[in-house]
Order: structure tokens, then sequence, then C-alpha cells
């Protein structure tokens, strides 16, 4: 009996299993793991607004929950070489003067008292900062080089304001995208 | 919440923009997925060829059981637990979302009439008409 043959189709058998695992049920469920967070973050914002502190027709929550919506809906297209891609190509594109998502939160948010302004940006900069966090954890490249993510989630939920403030302008292509698609 | 001429075309660009890119990846990610399981099927195949003409796959098979040992039986039976135990606390996860978001919508829209919805299905799966 060859058993050295027996091995090897028993180690190749487990390697299939793992990169099925990897490619499929892994990248599910830190899918759902991801719309289960924005679920939970879009909760606490009605909660804000429904004690009463920001009106639930207010432009800002509008925008923001369309966003979230958006981000829930189709986060399964989202992932790092696509937002890797989507800087790409809005690289060339001409610049949205006042169309941007940032122009259209800081212009919805105006009439807010400074209070629920900073309400407002709190709850963006956590819901981008679940978006980074899910593009890190998604990708079965970075997933194979463990240190970072792991670095990530240790330091970076301590440190989401500066984080999500590096990575401004690409997050805020994404917000945009998935505000737009929200509608959809 | 109306929106300007501006800001409709700006959505639309983006939206075009993100499609582009969509493409392109979804094709890259699918050509490395299959590519590693017809890769890994290939050296399977590759690895019982050479076997062929030696055994019968009666002889591969005794040979395999004869070949696990105990370790090996441990390791497999708590992996295959591991996926029945995860796949029904999935399931059992996705009944308690059923059952609890029609009542947490109609709670909602009591407070708030015009509250929009992430469409995902009842069981928070993406529709199959978001899928690329």
């Amino acid at each position: 009996m060859n058993s050295t043959a027996i091995t090897e189709i028993a180690s190749w058998v487990s390697i299939l299993f793992l990169v099925a695992f990897i490619f499929w049920s892994y990248r599910q469920f830190v899918l759902e793991s991801f719309r289960q967070k924005l679920f939970a973050l879009r909760d606490e914002m009605f909660d804000y607004a429904a004690e009463g502190n920001m009106d639930f027709s207010h432009p800002a929550y509008v925008v923001l929950r369309q966003t979230m919506n958006g981000m829930i809906r189709f986060g399964h297209r989202m992932n790092f070489p696509f937002a890797l891609s989507l800087m790409v190509v809005r690289q060339n594109a001409e610049p949205d003067a006042g169309t941007t998502f940032k122009c259209r939160l800081d212009t919805a948010k105006r009439s807010l008292p400074p209070a629920q302004q900073k309400a407002v940006d709190n709850f963006r900069v956590r819901m981008d900062f679940l978006m980074i966090e899910y593009l890190v954890q998604s990708s079965p490249i970075i997933l194979l080089t463990i240190i970072l993510p792991a670095a990530f989630l240790i330091e970076g939920k301590r440190r989401a304001d500066q984080l999500v403030h590096l990575v401004r302008r690409p997050l805020d292509r994404i917000d945009a995208v998935a505000y737009a698609t929200a509608e959809g | 919440m109306a929106k300007s001429k501006a800001q409709l075309e700006a959505e639309n660009r983006i939206l075009r923009q993100s499609r582009v890119a969509e493409g392109i990846i979804s094709v890259l990610q699918a050509a490395i997925r299959w590519g590693a399981i017809v890769c890994i099927t290939r050296y399977i195949y590759l690895t019982i060829s050479k076997l062929a003409g030696q055994q019968t796959s009666a002889d591969i098979g005794v040979g395999f059981l004869a070949d696990v040992n105990v370790s090996v039986f441990v390791a497999w039976t708590l992996g295959s637990a591991g996926v029945i135990y995860g796949y029904y606390q999935n399931r059992l996860r996705k009944d308690t979302v059923e059952r609890l978001q029609g009542r947490i919508q109609a709670l909602e829209l009591k407070l708030d009439p015009n509250r929009s919805s992430s469409r995902l299905t009842k069981r928070g799966d993406t529709r199959p008409e978001d899928q690329l």
C-alpha cells in the first residue's frame, strides 16, 4: 500500500476544505457579523432620535440611516480590492463639487445644535470604522497575514477617530456609493 | 429628501464607476477562487493517477482507513462536528431574525412612519436580485 500517496490525497482534500472555508464560509460569517454591527449602530441612532434628540425627518438622520442601509444591503459587494479599485477608478474622475458625501452630510447637519452635530459625527465615525474593520477582515490575503488584523483590532478600536481621519477620502467615496445604492 | 440635479448626476456617476470596479473585481475574485479549486483538484487527480494500475479503488479506500490513526480520526470528527454545530447555530439565529423582524419594524414604524429599510430578506440574507 502506498502510504505516502494516501497521505498526499488526504492533505489535498483538507486544503480543499480550507480554501472553501476561507473563500465562502468565513467571508459569509464576516459579512453577517458586519451587518449585525451596523444594525446595532442603526438601532442606537434610532433610539437617539426616539429620545427626542433629533427629528426622524432631519436630513442628517435620513442621510446617515440611508447610508447604513446601503452598507447593510450591499455589504456583500464591498471588499478590500473593491475599495482599492474604486480609488483608482475615481482618481481620474472630475471632482463632484458640493456633491460628495461629506459635503452632503455637512450641509445636512448644519441646522443641528453643536451637541447633536457631535453625535452625528460620532455615528459617522463608528459607521466608517465598521466599514474599515469589515474590509480588513473580509480579505483572505490580509487574513493570511494575521498580524495586521490582530494589531488592527487591538489598536484600531482605541484610535477609531484618527484611523477614520487618515482614510477620509476613500471612505467618503464608499459612503457615497452606499448612500446612492440604498435607493436602488 | 429632494436631491438637486448636480447631486443626482454625481450619484449616477459614482454608481457607474462602482459598477465598473465591481465588475473587474468579481472577475478577478472568481478566477482566484475557482483557480484554487481547479488547481487542488488537479493535484488530487495527479496523486490518484499515480496509483492507477497499482491499486483498485477498494485498495485505496482500505489503505486510507488503515492509515487513519486515532488523532486523525479525532481531528476529523471535531472538524465535522464544528461545521454541523455552526450550521445549526446559523439556522437558529436566522429563525430568530425572521421571528422578530416584523415586530421591530411595526413598532419602529409607529415612531417613524417614513422609516427606511436595508431591504434584506426576512431572514437577513442578501436578496437574490442584489447578488452580482
